[in-house]
């Protein structure tokens, strides 16, 4: 039988536009880990202990060389970090019974927006307020672009990971596009 | 509109969507004694009141929380925001 290899979602997109470079972010992996009641503390300590991070907050992630921690929702989070083989189940056997793992790696797309004037395109289709003081480094919010679900973090000064379906990730390309277009 | 999320601070309404009276949380017993009285009321009896109303809101493009949102059905003015969680807690619920 042939041996199959995933694609990225967009095939390693990089494009600059104006003074804006907007890329496809590949080689990460992206698990979910829900938390089950009454196993909260123990959650905790496998945080701590497996990634030597603390518990993200809802509106600011942590992050260590290799691993970033988004909260998602109470008592969920999101491990983004570089790519491993098959996470649900290393994770699984890491955990134990203190989390529920699903992969999630091929259900998002994640697109990187840098430049002087990243905010300004970002302004059009994201309302949540992007300044400087406001959204700070590390910082992170689920909302919508364009309709689209979406996650936004800081990732640097003028540096944004944005995150959104896999499945529609041509038109949430095309919405982020064109607002860049539209700003330069 | 802005909601004053408990957990994520303002965000827009339109990350929103509502469904009705906070009394959703008080499901009755389908076993108890007047179930199907108390069914009825629970489903089809609602308040309609010109003023301050409690009401349950999905925060769907946000963190998917249920909060309960004090508002005012006169002015719009939003009083209060919980998570439904902890007011579903503080009446003796476990989850």
């Amino acid at each position: 039988m042939a041996k199959l290899s995933a694609t990225d979602s967009l095939g390693g997109y990089d494009k600059e536009i104006g003074n804006i470079r907007l890329r496809e972010v590949a080689n990460q992996s992206l698990i979910a880990m829900a938390i089950p009641q009454g196993k909260e503390s123990k959650f905790k300590n496998n945080i701590k202990n497996i990634f030597n991070l603390k518990m993200p907050s809802p509106t600011k992630s942590v992050k260590n060389k290799d691993t970033r921690l988004l909260f998602t929702q109470p008592d969920q989070i999101f491990v983004l970090m570089k790519r491993v083989e098959d996470p649900e189940n290393s994770m699984a056997v890491t955990f134990g019974e203190s989390a529920y793992i699903t992969d999630q790696t091929d259900a998002w797309v994640i697109l990187e927006i840098s430049g002087e004037s990243s905010r300004e395109a970002l302004e059009r289709i994201c309302q949540v307020d992007l300044d400087k003081n406001v959204f700070q480094l590390d910082g992170m919010a689920r909302t919508n672009m364009e309709h689209m679900s979406a996650i936004i973090i800081r990732k640097a000064d003028n540096t944004f990971y944005l995150m959104s379906a896999s499945s529609s990730a041509k038109s949430f390309l095309h919405a982020v596009e064109l607002s860049a277009q539209h700003i330069s | 509109m802005i909601i004053n999320h408990p957990l994520l601070g303002p965000r827009d309404a339109n990350e929103f969507i509502h469904l009705g009276d906070e009394s959703m949380i008080d499901r009755p017993d389908g076993m108890g004694e007047h179930a199907a009285k108390n069914f009825h009321e629970y489903l089809y009896l609602r308040d309609n009141p010109a003023g301050k109303y409690r009401e349950l809101w999905y925060h769907e493009a946000g963190d998917r929380s249920w909060l309960v949102v004090t508002r005012d059905t006169v002015t719009h003015e939003i009083f209060n925001v919980e998570l439904a969680r902890d007011v579903a807690r503080s009446r003796g619920r476990s989850k």
